[in-house]
């Protein structure tokens, strides 16, 4: 009884840990109908900063979110740890969730509508969908970048 | 209870097993699915007036209050010919929305025809005007928080 108690929390750990909202390193699958690893790092890297103040840096990501060249990205929900950004443009829509900690901030995929919706989608990143999705994507890592690096 | 507890037991180990692994034979995610723009807001504890927020939303979208009441806004939209009706709902957890019509006011017979990309647009519109408010006041949250 005792050991299955054990397993059972340990389980309960280990399932809690990896399901939790916080920035990973990405590692690109190479999947036979993905798109390519440039275009993937691109967006889903991590993007590193030097402060250990949280709120500063999720002052900065709603900067970024504002700053991006043309349609900015709105606040959808707020977490802990997490900001859901939703960027509407032309009848289509992609849902961001971007996750940050004290050493770095990075981009996942939470949902699209329309075009922007996910054929092949493998934890939290997106490998398929319209090509424009990850060209749209680049003004709001530039930002971030730009905006992360200032603080 | 014990045949209970080695089911979940197995079942979660199993999950995390399959998540470390990070085999793609195992396990895709699912996306959440979202609307094109009815999806409520959820609010954060630093949202304390969102009746203040729609009422701003409402006016910036170029839409118009039409009746208030508990826990509700009414809104109308009449532009370029049509007229849209949405109800918004509130309290201090969500903003959600009710589209409940939308017509032609200015045109008789196969004219009349409600073009759905219009309705969509102007709908769209509101609901982006309320999540603008939100990540302003998520932004005066951020700086609030940091002095």
């Amino acid at each position: 009884m005792k050991r299955l108690l054990t397993l059972l929390s340990v389980a309960v750990l280990s399932y809690s840990t990896l399901s939790s909202a916080a920035p990973t390193p990405f590692e690109y699958k190479d999947l036979r109908k993905g798109v390519s690893e440039k275009k993937m790092r691109s967006i889903y890297s991590l993007i590193n900063h030097s402060s250990d103040n949280l709120h500063e840096v999720r002052f900065a990501i709603l900067n970024a979110m504002s700053q991006t060249k043309g349609t900015p990205w709105l606040l959808e929900r707020e977490g802990d740890g997490y900001i859901l950004a939703r960027w509407d443009y032309k009848g289509h829509a992609i849902i961001h969730r971007i996750e940050y900690d004290d050493k770095a901030v990075q981009i996942k995929y939470d949902g699209g509508v329309n075009d922007y919706k996910c054929e092949l989608l493998v934890d939290n990143y997106c490998y398929k969908t319209h090509r424009n999705y990850y060209k749209y994507n680049i003004s709001l890592v530039k930002q971030l970048r730009k905006t992360l690096g200032s603080i | 209870m014990l045949k209970r507890l080695i089911v979940i037991s197995s079942l979660l180990a199993v999950s995390t097993f399959a998540d470390a692994n990070n085999d793609l034979n195992l396990r895709s995610v699912n996306a959440n699915s979202y609307s094109f723009y009815s999806d409520p807001f959820k609010l954060a504890d630093y949202v304390k007036e969102p009746q203040k927020v729609i009422e701003k939303a409402i006016t910036n979208a170029g839409w118009r209050v039409k009746e208030k009441g508990e826990g509700l806004i009414k809104a109308e939209l009449d532009h370029k010919g049509y007229l849209l009706n949405s109800t918004i709902y509130f309290d201090n957890k969500e903003i959600s929305f009710e589209h409940v019509s939308a017509q032609r006011n200015d045109c008789s017979g196969s004219r009349c025809k409600v073009k759905q990309r219009h309705v969509d647009r102007w709908r769209l519109n509101l609901r982006r005007h309320v999540a603008t408010q939100l990540t302003k006041l998520a932004k005066k949250d951020a700086v609030a928080s940091i002095n």
